[in-house]
């Protein structure tokens, strides 16, 4: 059997009776079956990617600790108010996501493409406020070549901002094919696909914000 | 509260929009403006150690609001669930550990 399959079904046999369903469906497993949401594969790409972001906090973390002066007066150059409305602005986003799932579950069209429309705004307001952040700190000499604590900060938030943005095409097309055919043009493992991975990239934020702008 | 996974039936919106998720939102939007507010500011007095480890602790429980209860971790086989606590405390000591210096990779 396939890992991926295995950490699907929690290491139990798969057969007609216990596979997660991959058709069309409007509601998850009645009676509180154990569900996964969104296909094996975007699973396997999420732990992935914690993996190694959690690797790349953890050697930020060492560094910083060698440097710690310079570290300091770097982060002190930030602008941590940029950060703090990333942060609800992404919360809010994985909230209108949820709120989409559950009404994609219930067969309410209208409130999944507006819900996942708000979601994808969200991402949008996130990367205008990046995009002014950076134009600032570049306009003001700092760039990845400045110090160490810049490299960090460029490739940490720019690495999360390219997954960010990845997202909100993923958003954006969902909200497309929703637009053009319906409910049917999704299916609810591919919903919560799109979901997960939107919920990976607002919990990294959710590390990297603290870690880069307000640790002492 | 509804729990989506229980209640195969459709929901309506009020359902949707009162539900635990909400509240869970509300808490992650507590949490951040709470700490913000409380001096995890940078330029407030507390610079200490101790207040490091406390961002991460903070940081990590709202991760673990987002695993578990948005991306339905809860609800998920149980090897991935053991997969993402594991993850999730491991990581979180291991951070704590380095940025107190107490262990270096």
């Amino acid at each position: 059997m396939p890992w991926s399959k295995m950490v699907s079904t929690g290491f139990e046999p798969v057969n007609a009776e216990t596979r997660p369903s991959t058709t069309t469906q409007r509601s998850p497993n009645p009676g509180g079956q154990r569900h996964l949401p969104g296909d094996e594969g975007i699973w396997l790409f999420i732990i992935g990617d914690m993996t190694v972001f959690t690797l790349f906090f953890g050697i930020f973390l060492h560094f910083r600790t060698r440097s710690l002066e310079l570290y300091q007066n770097s982060q002190a150059l930030l602008n941590p108010d940029y950060g703090l409305l990333n942060t609800l602005i992404l919360l809010a986003s994985s909230w209108f996501v949820v709120m989409a799932v559950s009404a994609f579950r219930s067969g309410r069209e209208r409130a999944v493409r507006n819900l996942i429309g708000l979601a994808a705004l969200c991402g949008i307001a996130f990367s205008v406020l990046k995009y002014i952040e950076y134009q600032a700190k570049l306009a003001a000499g700092i760039t990845p070549e400045t110090n160490e604590f810049f490299i960090f900060y460029y490739l940490l938030t720019g690495i999360h901002f390219v997954h960010l943005l990845v997202g909100v095409g993923v958003l954006c097309y969902a909200w497309v094919k929703l637009q053009l055919r319906g409910l049917p043009a999704m299916s609810l493992e591919e919903i919560e696909s799109g979901a997960s991975y939107w919920h990976m990239v607002d919990l990294l934020w959710i590390v990297i914000f603290p870690l880069i702008y307000l640790m002492p | 509260m509804t729990d989506t996974h229980a209640q195969p039936e459709a929901q309506t919106m009020r359902e949707i929009a009162l539900s635990r998720n909400s509240v869970v939102f509300a808490v992650l939007i507590a949490i951040t403006l709470i700490s913000w507010l409380l001096g995890f500011a940078p330029g407030a007095d507390s610079s200490s150690h101790a207040d490091g480890g406390i961002l991460l602790l903070l940081a990590f429980f709202k991760v673990r609001l987002v695993v578990i209860h948005f991306m339905e971790i809860s609800h998920a086989p149980l090897m991935l669930r053991v997969i993402c606590e594991g993850w999730i405390v491991i990581s979180c000591l291991v951070l704590i550990a380095i940025y107190l210096d107490l262990i270096a990779i």
